[in-house]
């Protein structure tokens, strides 16, 4: 092949070059490199064509134009890609632009429900309780005379029956007072240690204010075994308003009158909210008075099948509501029951 | 209850060595709560008696006169007075210049008395009215003291007073400490001061003669005791300012001498007194009897009562006079003219008493005292200290021995007390000495002393000591109630809590706590707020619901009528929330757990049948398609649960009475294992009407009870198969009768191989043929399906839908 011809193919490939690099240069989408790809690049692209004409060279020809075209290959392969990954880029920065959002708005229709702030507190409860050993039990609505106040050392027409405002049904049932209306059933189903607490709603005929309802949640609790001292008691329910308060509180016990304990008394606690040092709510007593307790009378013991001579125990109940509400800052208990969203959604 | 601390002075000659703070403490921390100290008459100052000693007109008034009055020994004041009552004699209270006295026109102010001018008359002090005095709301006139008192004695000894308000609602075992006595022996144990006993009373020997008869005619355990004096020639008069004064302070009235003295000695003993005019019981006899059914008593309260036969009362043969322990008869009330009185001293059943006041609806001192069961042995004491007091007030004499029924005396008890139960069960460890000491306060008496361990050291043995019992402590009867004498009067404030040891058994949560766990985190995570209403529910409610009340079980004693019912459903009072919210928010989900009560009674609980449900509901302010949204949530619970709940449009059992507000068109009964526990529906396009509600309301109620039984906690891995999972789709047509759910029955009917899952994708009515699609899914366990396999099985579905519901598969 003669010299001249070799020159004149660098040159056109220099052409193809120089023409390949200016129409990358302008092209402004992907489609257009791929035209260009496969015009340049491709099976039937000038540069494969001058490759098929240097059959017939001498092969230090043939090195020099393969050399000279396989760089000018790579160069507008080069090119393509630099161009495509500019393309891109610039796509996505108009992508970016474009779905850029206002953040803060915000989203309609949060869906998670709520339980009610007397459920989550039962469950705290329970769970406290159940860390100590003790089984949670639930009661009837509608027990028997015998269960809510016989089995408990109240007979019937006993003057401490009053301290009990009792609603009656017309098959003589009684809604029930107390969940207490369950220890005679637990401690006759099962033998020493017994531990268990009872919680559930409860009915007093009183009439209702801000401080007063007539539906209450109750958390009744009984513990029986061999030894079971007056102190225990106080430990126990000392270490129960400890972890539900999440403060260390103390405890005092006073004198009450309960027909199914004895002794028995009325627990205070030194209040939360001023710490003992006398404020609004505890009437600068430092105490509030927040459950009836005591060791468990023996005749109650005896009803249920256990002698009082080789077991002791203590029993308690105290209203779940007055709890709450000081340790959440309720004042109006009768937002319990109300069904009132605003007062649900808040918990 | 009031107790007057001076009043305790008698029994406590000491008592003034402590403060009243001191005193309220200790009953308020070793017997009962004392809920406040009142000052009694306190504000008002120099009030001295004085003695009229002549009232002269002002010619320039009609209303005033001046007085000469006699204000000490040798000073004679001149006061001018405008009270209608003043007169010469009159031994009157005066509150000299610098004095103060209430306020007679300004409840709770004092106003201070100076000298004044009027007339030219110059007025040195004041003679008070009883209002002017703390004593009443009298202002007619001026008080009119007894002749006994000396002019110039400062009255301030007996006008002021403190007054313990304690909480009797802790004492109601203690019937002894409803009067002065019991108090001031407690304070005397719990500070371990000098009681001093009231003076042993001389034999009631006659001076006069009134026959009388008495018969008593009811069970002994009724009545264990009635006593009876009778009194001749009393003079029924205004009491004296001292007993006033007691008496007033501790929340009673003055009456009359007799009246007085009665209540003076039931608030000072314990045991009610009921005095009688003894001429106006002609018949001169009286007879304890159970009232006839309609037999009727005019009492001193004014009111007739209706009596019954199972109360108690005290008749003169012709006429009931007193309902026992109760209140007495108008017919035989004292007044200023009565000379001759009967005076009662019984001992009336507790039961009795409070059953009959209760029943009566009257509620008395005395009835308060019986109801807490008085102690026998006390009447004849109470009797003698009362003719004491009225002999002294009334003069008169005593026209009769002592009257007294008192058939079977009661022995005093005798408690043996293991001493050991001190440590095993108050925990602490007293020496003997320290617990017999204890024992003594109260007033119990240590027999066979010899049977005493060593006293210094801590009690070893459990051979029981015998602890004898004052007979008015009715409370005492066990060891127990012995224990807790000595806790309380240790101090239970220097307990130590301790812990129980304990074995370290795991605690198992029971299934109904795991279930509500479960129930709590779906329904909120579907949007869902708990609510909690009442049990109670109202007829007019229902009624508004076009529900009728007869399944409701209804209470007696409801504290109003929409309160009146026990609910049968929670749907109810949810639809009855949901309006209450609908004005606030334009959607909102709510769910209520809690029990509901039927009529009927479970055999084995001898109970009410009364299964906890739960409901929930989902209002819109729009009036779209609800059932399905919420039908999302009921089968989340199932899944939850673990349960395979079936829908059918047949709804029996305890739900259906609730028909009256489930849509026609829009509502199921839910289905486990044939059973069925809950209803799913639209509220009836009627109720909307009648309430007016814009917007839709969907709920369900399902039988937590019944499925507790049912649902469980473990599951069980099944192998993922690695083989391709094939969908087919298939659309047809289906007669109008035929429902979904017949579809997804006739094809699990095949139990197809290979069928992993039926899937509904759409439905829509096109020339009266209700189109469906629904989409099938293919896997084995073992190998890739050919199309061969498939086609085989999708033949087979096509067939039994076309056999069982006339099924025509479409052409597309």
């Amino acid at each position: 092949m003669e010299n001249s011809k070799v020159e004149d193919l660098l040159s056109k490939i220099n052409t193809l070059l120089d023409e390949a690099g200016t129409k990358i240069n302008a092209a402004d989408n992907l489609q257009i490199l791929e035209a260009l790809r496969v015009e340049y690049l491709g099976r039937k692209s000038q540069l494969i064509d001058i490759l098929k004409g240097i059959k017939d060279a001498e092969p230090s020809q043939k090195a020099k134009l393969g050399q000279r075209s396989n760089l000018a290959k790579s160069q507008i392969e080069n090119k393509i890609q630099e161009k495509i990954k500019q393309i891109k880029e610039k796509e996505l920065k108009a992508i970016e632009l474009q779905e850029e959002i206002d953040i803060s708005i915000p989203p309609s229709g949060i869906k998670k429900g709520h339980k009610h702030l007397i459920t989550t507190t039962i469950e705290e409860v329970e769970d406290i309780f159940m860390r100590m050993g003790f089984e949670v039990h639930y009661p009837y609505a509608i027990d028997d005379d015998y269960h809510n106040f016989e089995s408990l050392n109240i007979p019937p027409g006993h003057p401490a029956r009053d301290s009990w405002d009792t609603f009656w049904t017309e098959q003589g049932k009684i809604a029930i007072t107390h969940t207490s209306s369950m220890q005679n059933r637990i401690l006759s189903q099962q033998k020493p240690p017994v531990r268990a607490i009872v919680i559930g709603r409860c009915f007093r005929n009183e009439a209702t204010d801000a401080r007063h309802e007539h539906t209450f949640t109750q958390v009744e609790g009984v513990y029986v075994d061999k030894g079971i001292t007056l102190p225990d008691m106080l430990g126990t329910l000392k270490e129960f308003f400890s972890k539900y308060y999440k403060k260390d509180l103390a405890v005092k016990f006073t004198p009450d009158f309960f027909p199914f304990v004895e002794p028995g008394g009325m627990m205070s606690l030194s209040c939360i909210l001023c710490n003992g040092e006398g404020c609004k709510v505890c009437k600068q007593t430092g105490w509030l008075e927040l459950l009836g307790c005591g060791m468990i009378h023996p005749k109650v013991l005896e009803m249920a099948g256990i002698d009082p001579k080789t077991y002791s125990g203590f029993a308690w109940g105290f209203g779940l509501e007055r709890l709450i509400m000081l340790k959440n800052n309720i004042n109006d208990i009768r937002l319990f029951n109300s069904g009132d969203l605003d007062f649900i959604k808040q918990f | 209850m009031l107790i007057s601390h001076k009043w305790l002075k008698k029994y406590l000659p000491t008592l003034d060595e402590l403060t009243k703070a001191q005193i309220a403490e200790s009953l308020t921390t070793k017997l009962a709560e004392v809920e406040q100290i009142i000052a009694i008459r306190r504000e008002i100052d120099k009030i001295i008696v004085g003695e009229v000693l002549e009232v002269n007109k002002i010619e320039e008034s009609k209303k005033l006169t001046y007085c000469k009055v006699r204000v000490s020994d040798n000073t004679i004041n001149d006061i001018i007075c405008g009270a209608p009552n003043v007169k010469k004699g009159l031994k009157v209270a005066v509150c000299m210049p610098g004095g103060r006295i209430y306020d007679a026109h300004d409840e709770g102010k004092t106003i201070e008395i100076t000298q004044k001018t009027m007339f030219g008359i110059t007025s040195n002090g004041m003679i008070c009215s009883a209002k002017e005095l703390g004593i009443s709301n009298d202002h007619e006139g001026i008080m009119e003291l007894e002749d006994q008192l000396v002019p110039g004695t400062n009255l301030d000894e007996i006008l002021k007073d403190f007054v313990y308000e304690i909480e009797n609602k802790s004492l109601s075992h203690r019937p002894d400490c409803f009067s002065h006595e019991g108090i001031a022996r407690e304070i005397s144990a719990i500070l371990n001061i000098p009681f001093k006993q009231d003076e042993i009373n001389q034999p009631i020997v006659p001076t006069s003669e009134l026959p009388f008869d008495l018969s008593v005619k009811v069970d002994n355990k009724d009545c264990e005791r009635f006593s009876l004096a009778i009194l001749s020639d009393i003079k029924v008069n205004k009491s004296p300012l001292w007993l006033i004064c007691l008496l007033t302070a501790t929340g009673l009235r003055s009456v009359n001498n007799i009246v007085d003295a009665a209540n003076y000695i039931m608030f000072d003993k314990g045991q009610p007194l009921h005095t009688y005019d003894y001429d106006k019981i002609t018949s001169k006899k009286l007879i304890v009897r159970y009232a006839k059914n309609g037999e009727k008593m005019k009492a001193i309260d004014g009111k007739e009562y209706r009596l019954e036969d199972d109360m108690m009362v005290i008749s003169n043969g012709n006429q009931v006079d007193d309902i026992a322990g109760i209140m007495g008869g108008l017919s035989s009330e004292i007044s200023f003219e009565t000379k001759n009185i009967l005076i009662e001293a019984a001992n009336f059943n507790m039961y009795s008493v409070r059953r009959t006041s209760r029943k009566l609806g009257i509620r008395s001192e005395a009835s308060t005292r019986f109801e807490k069961g008085q102690n026998p042995e006390k009447t004849e004491n109470s009797i003698k200290q009362a003719l004491n007091l009225i002999l002294d007030l009334a003069e008169g004499e005593i026209a009769h021995e002592l009257i007294d029924y008192y058939p079977n005396p009661r022995e005093q008890k005798v408690i043996e007390l293991d001493l050991t139960l001190v440590k095993r069960i108050l925990g602490i460890d007293l020496p003997v000495r320290e617990i017999i000491d204890y024992l003594e306060r109260i007033n119990c008496e240590i027999l066979d002393p010899e049977r005493v361990p060593n006293i210094s050291s801590t009690p070893e043995s459990n051979l029981p000591i015998s602890v004898k019992i004052p007979k008015f402590r009715g409370d005492l009867n066990i060891e127990q109630d012995l224990l807790e004498e000595i806790a309380r009067l240790y101090g239970y404030d220097k307990l130590t809590p301790t812990l129980p040891e304990r074995d370290l058994q795991a605690v198992i949560p029971n299934k109904g706590l795991q279930i509500n766990r479960l129930i709590g985190e779906i329904m909120a995570s579907e949007g869902f707020d708990e609510i909690y209403s009442y049990t109670f529910i109202g007829k007019q409610l229902l009624e508004r619901l076009s529900l009728n009340s007869k399944d409701n079980v209804k209470l007696i004693n409801p504290l109003s009528p929409e309160l009146e019912l026990l609910r049968t459903s929670l749907i109810p009072n949810l639809i009855d929330k949901a309006l209450l919210n609908a004005s606030n928010y334009d959607e909102f989900s709510i769910y209520e757990k809690g029990r509901v009560i039927f009529k009927d009674i479970d055999p084995e609980t001898k109970l009410n049948i009364q299964p906890e449900n739960i409901a929930a509901l989902s209002f819109s302010k729009e009036h779209k398609l609800l059932f399905y949204q919420i039908k999302t949530s009921l089968m989340s619970l199932a899944e939850g649960l673990n349960i395979n709940l079936k829908f059918s449009k047949t709804i029996r059992g305890r739900f259906e009475n609730l028909k009256n507000i489930f849509h026609p068109g829009r509502s199921a009964g839910i289905y486990l294992n044939e059973e069925i526990i809950g209803v799913i529906s639209e509220l009836h396009p009627k109720i909307k009407m009648d309430l007016n509600i814009k917007g839709n309301i969907a709920y369900w109620e399902l039988d937590l009870s019944a499925i507790s039984k049912l649902a469980t906690f473990s599951k069980e891995y099944s192998p993922i198969s690695i083989y391709q999972k094939v969908k087919r789709d298939l659309s047809f047509f289906i007669p109008d009768n035929a429902i979904y759910s017949d579809i997804e029955n006739s094809i699990n009917s095949l139990n197809l191989e290979y069928l992993i899952g039926i899937e509904f994708k759409d439905m829509y009515k096109e020339e009266g043929n209700k189109s469906i699609t629904i989409s099938l899914k293919f896997q084995s366990l073992e190998k890739t399906l050919t199309d061969t396999e498939i086609n085989d099985q999708m033949d087979k579905i096509v067939k039994v839908l076309e056999e069982k519901i006339k099924a025509k598969v479409r052409n597309n």
